[in-house]
Parts: C-alpha cells; structure tokens; sequence
C-alpha cells in the first residue's frame, strides 16, 4: 500500500484548515456556557500556573530542582490527581502566560484556548489521514463536516481532555497506521510520542497499544501462510511485530512517566489509586427511551443508539459508508497483508471505544463523549467512499460533483448547527424527530449544568444586591468554582451569592434532567410558584430556567 | 461490492442532505402550544387556579406557557401519563382539581375516559387546548397526611438501636437534626413510584433509628405507608437498605426491609380504634447518600 503524498498546496490547505478552526472555535466560545467539569478543570489550572509561577521564580533564583521536590509537587498536583497532568498542565501554563502575565486573555479563554488547540490539531490530523490514505477532496471536507456535528461542535469548546484524548487516540492510530507501511524506525516515533502524551491525557490510551498489539496478532495469524520462512513460527513472529512496540515501551512510558510529576513519588500506590477510581467509577444516570439507567446491566444499545440519534443524518450516513467499506476491506482477500492490517487495525481501534461502552458491566460515564473517539477517522472514511460513489456515479464531472454536495451538505447542516449553538449536548437527529421527538421518547434531554447563557441576563437585571443564587450543584448543575470563573467573567453579577440550598435561596437554576424532576418541585415548593423568570428553549423543548422566590 | 456501497452510500448522503434541510428548517418545531396558544393556556389558568391545584402539561417538555403564567400558580406537575386513574384520584383529595395543557385539540376528551375524570372546563387555545378537570370519584381528604403535616409530628428524634443517645430534632419550617443541611425531616416533592409526590424527606443516620411521632386522630381506622429511595441513593448499588418499623402504642405492626432499588414499598393497616399514637422508626447501617423518603396517611371510615 502507497500513501499519497503531500505538496505544497497540502501544506497551504493543512494550515489554512486549522487555523479556520482554531479561529472558529476560539471565537465562538462565548456561544457554549461553563459545565461542571470545567470547574474542576479551572480549578487544576490555577494550581498549575501558581506551579509555572513558582518554577519560573525558582529558576531565577539558581533553584533548578526545587519545583520538582516532593513537597512541592505534591502541593499543585495534589488536586484533581484521578486526571494525569498533560492537559491541566496545559490549561495552567496557558493561563500563567496569557491570563496572568500578558493579561490577553480572562480565565476562561485563556483555558479554553488549549480546547481550541486541539480543535485545530483534530483538523489537522483528520486532513493528513484524509489527504495520506485517500484523496485531497477527502482531506479537505471531512474536518469541515466533522465540526459541524452539534455535540463535537460542543465539545470542542471545552476546557476539558474529552476532545484532546480524541485527537491523541485518533493521532496515534493514524501514525501507527503510516508506520504500518513504512515498518522503519523513524516512522515509529511519532505514534510512541503521540502515545506517550496522550497516555498524560486520559487512561483511555491505555487501551491503544493493547488493542494494537492484538489486532497484529490477530493480522500475523491470517497472513500466516502466506507469510516468507523467515517470517513463521516464534522467531518470525518477534521479528513482525512493528517496531514501534518497543519505542512504546522505552519512549511511551517514560513520556507518560515525566509528564506527570504526581507519579514520581510513590509511584505504584499513586497508579494505583488512580486507577481504583476509574475502575470503580461511579455512573451517571442517564434516560434512554424512558429507561431510568442506574445501574448495571445497562442495555447494549445504549452506545449505538445514542451514535444513531445524536449524529446529523448526513454525517450518520458518513459513519455507516464508512463502517461498511471497512468491514469490506478488512476481510478482502484481494489486498495485501499489510493493507488488510491497516483496514482491520483502523475498523477495531474506532469500534473499541464504543464497544467498551456497550458493555452491559461498564458504567455510563457521561454522553457521547466517552465513545467518539472513533469518529473522526470513521467521519473520513465515510467521505472517501460518498466521494467515490459520487465520482462512480457522474464519471464525467467528477471533482467539481463531490465537492459541491460536501458544501450543499455543509450548508444543509446550518440550521441545526444555529438552533443547537448553545445546546449542542442536547442535539437529536431527525429520526427521533429532534429535540421534540428525543424529549417525547423520554431520552436524556441536556448534561452537564452548562445551559444558563439565555439565563444570566434576566438574572444579572432582575436580582437584588447580594442575592442568593441556588447552583443545583449536587443535582447535574453547576459546581463552585464554575460558578466564580462565571462571576469573575461578568457572566453573572458579582454580588451573586451561590448555594446549594433552594431554602435559603432567592433565585435558582434549574437543569432538566430527568431524574431531576424532584428538584424542580422543590424550587416550586419553597418559591410559592411555578413561573420562571426565564427559560431556554430550542424547538419548543425547555431545557432549563431560572426561577425566583415569590415575595410574600 | 466495494463500488455497489459507495454508489448507494452517495445516494443516500444526497438524500440525507435533503432531509436535513427540510426537517429543520420546516418540521423540527411542529410540536407544541404556539405562542398564542402558550398566552391564552397560561391566562386561563390564572384565572380559574385555586390553591391545591395541579397543572399538568400532557408533554413535558413544553413548558414555554409558563412564562406568562400569575406567580400564585403554585404546582405543576410532570408525567401525567405515568399517573394511573387511580393514584390521579388520590392526588386529587379533598377537592384539588387538576389543569391538563394539551399542543392538540381533541386530546383531552379522549383522557378523560382513561384517566376516570370529570371536565370541568375546556377552552381552546392557539394550536391546543386546556382544561379544567376532577377526578370522577371524590374522596374525602385525610385526617392527618404525613407529608402535609409532618410538622404535627409529637416528636421527631434519632436514638441507638437500643434506644440510648436520643437526639431530639428541633421544629422549624423542617425538623432540624444538626447543622448538617441534609440531615432534616421535612416536606419534599419526590419522585415515588414513577409519579411525583408529596414526601417526607427522611434522609437516616449510620447505625441510628430515626424515630418519627403522630398522634392518631379521632376516628382514623386506617393508616399507609410509602417509602422509597430517591435516585441518587438507588443508583449506587452498593448502598444498605433501609429498615422500617411502625409501632402502634408502642407495639410493632410490622416491619419490612426497604430495599435499595427504584421501588415504592407500600404497608396498609387497619388501625385499633382505641390506638392513641404510631411510631415510624426508620434504620440503615450506612447513611451514604441514602436520600429517602416516605409518605402516607391516616383516614377515617
């Protein structure tokens, strides 16, 4: 298998396509509200950039190694240590420079603009897979559709390591796969780095290598007959695995090592608890289709159907293309070993995910974000194969065809992408009928707290001095510290008092979930009413409120 | 094979492309009440809603005539299909009345058979209708309602298991047990058997006996009782059950385990006539995120 080659105009295109973006997203924050994650997260950064502030001060006065004692490094990487560092680490250096030192930027961007960056980086990677295994049409409108997709254009945004451990699992498969048909050294380090880093992002890369390993395993075993003598029996098998499997080991894990001081003192009880927190996490109740999940077993369905329903129809018809064409090229007899490697490689790496999560044992962490790291390359597979079908179709016109139903698809996906701006977790495709048709189903309508943006006005203007404001923080709301980076940024207003407490509350936030319900019979028991000051609303569907206590 | 899949995967993404444009451009918001609709549900509302009434909208998702709704309106209800005739009938003691919105006119005829209720007012209002209703069978209200007057409690207090260490909770707008904000016993709207109700927040202590007083009034001859886990205990599955006790003069009636799981457990006795006082005693070995609740009520012939 040859991978196609990159020109200059590649280069112009790569670069033009990520720093659209970037651009795109950066500039579009103010769109998406904090969700509770973020708070956690900001909370990390500020401790991080104290640590910047003190490794700099310290290198200044000749003290090379003391920001990485103990004792000080158990002092900012304490916190939030159920998380590596890599992405906080990020946040916090972003923040020391931009927020702190140039003072360019307020809290939030300036942590929001790591989430950008790797907006961009997602782009860039999705145009080299597109350009490297099929054609520049492909590289150029698989990014663009897969921004558009409400619940990535969503995520995107956010100060969180949902989106980066999606590009370093994307990446590194990517790079994997180059270095599958270049079997050199070189060609190797690029996925052990990608690995290694992306290991500091999230555990989900923990998975990557295993699976890797597994698949080449599995690879060796079909090919085995065809295989030359020197390549059988045990021998031959070490003498197949890719090399890159040991830079894995000598590069990956060392990397992963650095990155994260919190490990570097203690470090096996620290893995350990690390790990007992994610392998005993707990689950976030979700609704799907009137079903209360709470606990285990939970339906299998659950992952695909969500994909099914939460994907634009367009980008749903990609993903199906391109799962069908893979599954095709992964069993075909009539390629080469190392391309059916490839293929298979790519179909189990971008499944994994969602087959982990389909589990009936393994909680439900959250939506679509614990699964979509498979999408982007999936997205772009499916591209290539609606571009070639089109191509198949109009022989004759060719180029100009595919390009202009990729912008007549992009320009179809407006809309949505208007409606949902600022509700892109609660976006439902329109074979459950959208919003309307998702909430009549009884599915999990909005997550995460964020939805208070249509809110904060009414709230800023109507709320007397030093009111106090009901966060719903133990009910999927927003948590403190999101609620100060929200009053810092003038988002609300700064005699705002937060509670936990819809009793002693003068104003409350309402998020509709489900199994929420009670608390908003609770705001309408203590308030006296059930009229809200406000309320956010797409297509008709409440998604939250703002309620105020009735004066007596 | 290959070729057949990218030509019919071309021809569906055209398609799709078309569907997505018409769909949310055209069909995305063709449910629910119109703004006209949303003004006239919410001002006939107002102007017919006593206190103790229930406004139910048929989809729970519409709530946009809120808005415009008086402040006095007081409660408002989701899930009104989950409600059996039966259990609407209960909601409805003691006269309370219940407003159904509906974003389609003709739907609440059809209800009103199912759901065993009399209507009392229908008004047509922009793309829907709403409707003042009853339940057909009146029931008399309780005498003495657990949620409703749970401030009438003679004496709300935890104690050891064997019956030392007594710490009295205090009256306030709630039984006040520490300074702890959960740790009260008070009225709370719960989500119970898949409905909402009115409820007692009961949330227990480790290793402790809640222990909750009522007089019985005169003439009660019967006495319920409900009670459930909220979702936030359920969901974990490693979370203890809950032992529940009631003492009629101080003799016990019964005693069940209140498993952890989403289920409303349900007791009935008959009380004697002579019986002067009733004693719910609630235990659990591990107060972790155990979010319960209880509701009843005691009633006369």
């Amino acid at each position: 298998m040859k991978l196609q080659k990159l020109d200059r105009k590649d280069i112009f295109l790569l670069s033009v396509t990520m720093l659209f973006i970037w651009f795109f997203l950066f500039y579009s924050g103010y769109l998406i509200g904090l969700v509770r994650d973020e708070g956690f997260y900001g909370h990390a950064a500020k401790e991080m950039a104290r640590w910047f502030d003190y490794l700099f001060s310290s290198w200044s006065n000749g003290e090379l190694f003391k920001p990485f004692s103990q004792p000080v490094i158990d002092r900012y990487f304490r916190y939030n240590n159920e998380h590596p560092a890599v992405i906080k680490e990020l946040f916090g250096f972003s923040v020391y420079i931009f927020h702190n030192k140039l003072q360019l930027l307020e809290f939030i961007p300036s942590i929001r603009l790591v989430a950008a960056l790797f907006g961009a980086l997602t782009a860039g990677m999705i145009y080299l897979f597109g350009r490297l295994f099929f054609n520049r049409e492909t590289a150029i409108a698989a990014p663009l559709l897969f921004f558009t997709m409400p619940h990535i254009f969503f995520h995107a945004h956010l100060a969180c390591f949902d989106m980066p451990v999606l590009f370093f699992w994307s990446a590194t498969l990517l790079f994997y796969l180059v270095h599958l048909v270049k079997r050199t050294w070189t060609s190797g380090i690029t996925p052990a780095l990608l690995l290694g880093v992306g290991l500091g992002v999230k555990h989900n890369m923990f998975f990557m290598p295993i699976l890797l390993l597994l698949v080449h395993v599995v690879a060796y075993g079909l090919s085995y007959r065809s295989l030359q003598k020197n390549y059988r029996g045990f021998k031959g098998f070490v003498l197949s695995v890719p090399p890159v499997f040991y830079l894995f080991v000598v590069v990956s894990l060392p990397l992963y090592y650095i990155l994260w001081p919190w490990l570097w003192y203690d470090p096996w009880s620290r893995f350990l608890g690390y790990m007992a927190f994610h392998t005993q996490h707990v689950n976030y109740t979700n609704y799907y289709f009137g079903q209360e999940l709470t606990r285990a077993p939970f339906p299998f369905s659950f992952p695909w159907g969500m994909t099914f329903f939460t994907t634009p129809l367009p980008q749903l018809i990609l993903f199906i293309a391109g799962a069908i064409w893979l599954g095709i090229k992964s069993v075909s007899l009539k390629i080469k070993a190392t391309e059916r490697e490839i293929w298979l490689q790519l179909s189990v790496a971008i499944f994994f995910p969602i087959l982990l999560i389909a589990l009936p044992s393994v909680p439900i962490f959250g939506g679509i974000k614990h699964w979509f790291t498979g999408y982007p390359l999936l997205l772009t597979v499916g591209v290539f194969v609606v571009l070639h079908g089109i191509k198949l179709s109009l022989p004759k016109r060719r180029f100009s065809v595919g390009l202009a139903i990729m912008t007549l698809a992009l320009v179809a996906l407006i809309p949505l992408n208007i409606k949902f701006a600022r509700h892109g977790a609660a976006f439902f495709n329109q074979l459950i009928g959208g919003g309307q048709g998702a909430a009549n189903s009884e599915m999990q309508r909005n997550f995460w707290g964020y939805d208070i943006l249509d809110l904060t006005e009414k709230l800023n203007e109507t709320a007397p001095k030093n009111a106090r404001l009901f966060i719903a923080g133990y009910a999927e709301g927003l948590n403190m510290d999101a609620f100060y980076y929200l009053r810092d940024a003038g988002v609300i207003r700064r005699d705002i008092r937060p509670t936990n407490n819809i009793a002693e509350s003068d104003f409350a936030f309402f998020f509709y979930e489900k199994q929420n319900e009670s608390v908003l019979y609770s705001i309408f028991r203590y308030y006296g009413t059930v009229k809200p000051l406000a309320i956010t609303v797409v297509d008709g569907v409440y998604y939250s409120g703002l309620y105020r206590r009735r004066s007596k | 094979m290959e070729k057949l899949v990218a030509k019919i995967a071309a021809l569906l993404f055209v398609l799709s492309i078309i569907s997505t444009a018409f769909f949310w451009l055209f069909l995305s918001d063709r449910g629910g009440l119109n703004e006209t609709g949303e003004q006239a549900a919410a001002l006939f509302i107002s102007e017919n809603y006593q206190k103790g009434d229930t406004v139910f909208p048929l989809s729970d998702w519409d709530l946009g005539f809120t808005r415009y709704l008086d402040s006095k309106v007081s409660f408002l209800s989701l899930r009104f299909h989950y409600y059996s005739a039966e259990q609407l009938k209960n909601s409805g003691r003691g006269g309370k009345r219940f407003f159904l919105i509906s974003d389609k006119k003709g739907v609440i005829a059809d209800i009103l058979h199912s759901k065993k209720l009399n209507l009392l007012k229908l008004q047509a209002v922009g793309n829907g209708e709403v409707a003042l209703v009853e339940p057909e069978e009146k029931l008399a209200p309780v005498l003495l309602d657990f949620s409703a007057d749970i401030m009438k409690a003679r004496r709300v207090y935890f104690s050891d298991k064997n019956g030392e260490n007594v710490r009295d909770c205090v009256a306030n707008d709630v039984w006040r047990c520490s300074a702890r904000e959960w740790n009260h016993i008070g009225f709370h709207r719960a989500i119970m058997g898949g409905i909402s109700q009115d409820a007692v927040w009961a949330h227990p202590l480790s290793r402790k006996i809640l222990h909750i007083v009522f007089a019985v009034p005169k003439g009660a001859v019967t006495m319920k009782l409900n009670t459930a886990f909220l979702e936030t205990a359920y969901r974990n599955a490693e979370g203890n059950p809950i032992e529940v006790t009631l003492l009629v003069d101080g003799k016990e009636a019964f005693t069940y385990i209140n498993q952890n799981e989403n289920r409303l457990f349900s007791r009935t006795i008959s009380l004697p006539l002579t019986a002067q006082e009733v004693e719910l005693q609630f235990f659990v070995e591990s107060d972790g995120a155990r979010h319960f609740v209880f509701n009843g009520f005691m009633e006369g012939r």
